[in-house]
């Protein structure tokens, strides 16, 4: 059994990441749940995080709000 | 391929099914209170870099097959003019111009490919859809009561 640890975890995560950098792309750590880059969409979040020297396996690539905040089909 | 297809249904008999699990996560939606949404990290196959990049997926039972926003798909190696265009619709009725690849896929160490739609809109959701992945690929049980999904390897 593979036990896969969410980087988003609430809602309220979600919130105040997005108050903070604004809506799009974040690469998130995979361990620690920090944010290690955004960009408005991929390419510049791709930008960023070669910039920054990230490192890939490490980070899981989302987008903020997941759901939008809005109801969804 | 042989591995695949001769020796690890056998190995899956004596052994077990690998399970993924995942923690419900939650938004909050008004009218409705708190909502889960079904999120799975799924790495897609980066020919540039030669290498998996995961990326956080919503599995949507309702999508025929996984959807991509259209601008990712030059960094996943495709020209969309090489790629058959198809008509998209959703719940509103209306047609989006897509179009339609098989990518690789990988969760955890387990590698598959599926069929994914690009879609021409920049807002769309990345969506772990049916085809390739649901069937035959994983079962899903979604356990409301553990607050968890497991997607269980076939």
């Amino acid at each position: 059994m593979i036990m896969e640890k969410q980087v988003i975890t609430s809602y309220a995560y979600q919130k105040r990441v997005v108050k903070r950098y604004g809506e799009g792309f974040f690469a998130i750590y995979k361990k620690a749940g920090r944010v290690a880059g955004w960009g408005e969409d991929i390419k510049k979040l791709w930008v960023v995080l070669e910039e920054k020297n990230v490192d890939f396996k490490k980070v899981v690539i989302a987008r903020l709000p997941t759901g939008r905040w809005r109801y969804q089909t | 391929m042989i591995l695949k297809k001769w020796l690890l249904p056998v190995y899956r008999r004596v052994v077990g099914a690998t399970k993924h699990k995942y923690p419900f996560v939650f938004e909050e939606l008004k009218g409705l209170g708190e909502v889960f949404i079904p999120l799975v990290n799924v790495g897609l196959w980066f020919e540039s870099e030669k290498e998996y990049l995961d990326f956080q997926f919503i599995v949507d039972t309702g999508a025929t097959a996984s959807i991509l926003p259209s601008f990712i798909a030059g960094q996943l190696s495709f020209n969309l003019k090489d790629l058959p265009e198809v008509e998209m619709a959703g719940v509103e009725g209306t047609g989006i111009k897509s179009w339609l690849a098989k990518i690789k896929m990988r969760l955890d160490d387990w590698e598959f490919e599926a069929p994914c739609f690009f879609v021409d809109n920049p807002n769309v959701p990345f969506l772990l859809g049916r085809a390739g992945v649901l069937d035959p690929e994983f079962s899903l049980l979604v356990d409301s009561r553990k607050k968890e999904l497991l997607l269980k390897e076939n």
